[in-house]
């Protein structure tokens, strides 16, 4: 009888070993996958944050003031420029109320 | 559990000595050998995110996304490990430590020393479930919808076998193993392999989403793997302490396959209340229902997954114990559960994939029936050489408990000649009980089932090794052959 029981566990084992590579095939062979639409790619992202501040820095920036600049500014700005607005705008024609609104909304 | 023994009485065949202290000592070294390899490999696996913890279990989801429907609660308790386990868990390894090197020092009696082993395990083992017992307490009210039928399978595993019953005091151990260690055990190593594979695998499809969803396929696929194997691992453990303990008993394939399955019943009730909840949230995005997850693991498929795989385990255990090739069939044992609970879990969503071109999915006849079928297809070897291992065993039973039962008879008054032909068969036990509930009404039939069964708890003692001639078990003999005398006198009618 034992010798029964250790066929059946010797059966089990096989079994048991035979699902596993089943499964395995299954999983692998992409049988087992969700079906997804096909996605773009992503442009890559940085995988880690700078550490350290950067030590070149950029050279080349300008180390003295322009020189010569003008120095022969205008002179003898205009004079006699108007001092007062006009005052007596026409006021013949202008309408004097204001359109009826669309829909008749009051 | 009406006539379960004393506690007194189960102390006597629960005999912690050398041997017993030496293998469970090694049993728990082997598994935390196996969690701190676990962590080694977690510690040094590529990182693919920025700021990426040491350990991938301390790892916060943004916030953002923890608050997403589903995300949080029990999604996030599927394979996780709380910082507070873990740290427990480590502390728990330091205790035992210090109680090793206590016993070692101190070099206590055989009874200090039983007690200084079994808080070493309970230092190794029990932080671990700490995981289970909080999807236990976070999800309480699914967890009381999966206790009746849990209970009925409990009460099915302790009433179904008499001569050579398993104590219920190791039943219930047994499940306590399978619902707090090995659910915690598993969770706590493979939630570690998850962030490891993910390492691995997550490095190698940089931006790529096609091949980043490959990736989260493959690496599903792997934990899935790594879940069975260590789940098989932590259910053998179990079984193997437990039949060490009781190795005075009764062990054979039939004691091995009730405590695997009681094993097995432990995990699956943890098991099922997460899954429950995770399909209650989320069943509209994974195409399930808590309610389809209730049907399929706590009552059509009860009696499969993780208990099918534990019983064909525990036997095979029991029949290592007693084959000359112990190591073979062993591992044999463990890669029918193992290979078995993998195979199970992806075959039948593979099958279901196949098939569902051609059924109605949500439909009466597929949540009733065709679902549940396919769920339980892969498993159905497995469940049918369980079912044979029980049956051969209880055949290989009938020798001992004739000869248990001729050799009380020749003693005493307890067990009868006539009794005796009733006993040894169980087709004549059921026919008695039927006719005297016929006869005699229900209560004369539930007090005969009580005298049966004290009967043949007294036979079982008769079968049960002593190899030190221990003067309490011969009192513990003189003890149940009082209480069938006693049950005797309350039914004279009928037993006459």
């Amino acid at each position: 009888m034992t010798t029964i029981q250790t066929r059946l566990v010797l059966a089990g084992g096989i079994t048991g070993v035979a699902l596993l590579i089943a499964s395995l095939a299954v999983d692998f062979s992409g049988s087992n996958q969700m079906t997804v639409p096909q996605m773009p790619s992503m442009s890559n992202l940085p995988t880690a944050l700078p550490t350290s501040f950067p030590t070149d820095f950029p050279t080349g920036f300008p180390t003295g003031m322009p020189t010569g600049l003008p120095t022969d500014m205008p002179t003898g700005m205009p004079t006699g420029l108007p001092t007062n607005l006009p005052s007596d705008f026409p006021t013949a024609g202008l309408p004097t109320g204001q359109p009826d609104l669309s829909g008749g909304g009051s | 559990m009406k006539g379960l023994p004393s506690l007194s009485s189960l102390a006597l065949t629960l005999r912690t000595d050398r041997q017993v202290r030496a293998r469970a000592l090694l049993i728990a070294r082997i598994a935390i050998a196996l969690y701190i390899v676990e962590l080694a490999l977690n510690l040094i696996r590529p990182h693919v995110l920025p700021d990426e913890p040491a350990l991938s279990i301390f790892y916060k989801m943004p916030a953002d996304l923890a608050k997403m429907p589903g995300l949080g609660g029990s999604f996030s308790q599927l394979l996780s490990m709380p910082e507070a386990v873990f740290w427990a868990v480590l502390v728990g390894i330091g205790a035992a430590v210090l109680l090793q090197v206590l016993a070692a020092v101190l070099r206590p009696n055989e009874r200090r020393s039983g007690l200084l082993t079994w808080l070493t395990l309970g230092c190794l083992f029990l932080p671990f479930g700490l995981i289970s017992l909080m999807v236990v307490f976070g999800f309480f009210p699914t967890a009381l919808a999966c206790v009746p039928s849990t209970a009925f399978v409990l009460l099915l595993l302790y009433g179904g076998v008499r001569f050579g019953r398993v104590p219920g005091a190791a039943l219930l151990t047994a499940f306590g193993w399978g619902a707090l260690i090995v659910f915690g055990f598993g969770r706590a190593c493979t939630g570690l392999a998850f962030g490891t594979i993910n390492g691995y695998l997550g490095k190698t499809s940089g931006t790529d989403i096609n091949a980043m969803l490959k990736n989260t396929n493959e690496m599903i696929n792997l934990v899935l793997v790594h879940l069975g194997i260590v789940d098989a691992l932590a259910i053998g453990a179990g079984v193997a302490l437990l039949l060490l303990l009781f190795r005075y008993r009764v062990t054979d394939a039939v004691t091995g396959l009730t405590l695997g399955a009681a094993v097995g019943l432990g995990y699956s009730f943890v098991e099922s209340i997460l899954f429950i909840q995770i399909y209650g949230s989320l069943g509209s995005a994974l195409g399930s229902s808590g309610g389809f997850e209730y049907w399929i693991r706590q009552s059509i498929g009860l009696l499969g997954g993780e208990v099918a795989f534990g019983a064909l385990l525990g036997a095979g255990f029991a029949i290592a114990a007693n084959s000359r090739r112990c190591v073979l069939v062993t591992g044999l044992s463990l890669l029918a559960a193992g290979g078995g609970a993998v195979g199970a879990e992806t075959l039948s969503g593979w099958i279901s994939a196949r098939l569902a071109s051609h059924v109605t999915t949500g439909g009466a006849l597929d949540t009733l029936v065709v679902s549940p079928f396919l769920w339980l297809l892969p498993q159905l070897p497995f469940i049918g050489l369980a079912v044979a291992l029980l049956v051969l065993g209880l055949r290989e039973r009938a020798p001992a408990l004739r000869d248990a039962l001729d050799a009380e008879a020749a003693v005493g008054a307890a067990i009868t000649p006539v009794e005796l032909t009733v006993l040894a068969s169980p087709a004549l036990r059921l026919g008695a009980l039927a006719s005297t509930w016929r006869w005699y009404g229900r209560r004369s039939a539930l007090v005969l089932h009580r005298l049966q069964s004290a009967q043949l708890e007294l036979a079982s003692w008769h079968a049960q090794k002593d190899p030190d001639n221990d003067p309490a078990v011969t009192s513990q003999g003189d003890e149940l052959r009082a209480r069938v005398l006693r049950l005797k006198n309350v039914v004279p009618a009928v037993t006459s």
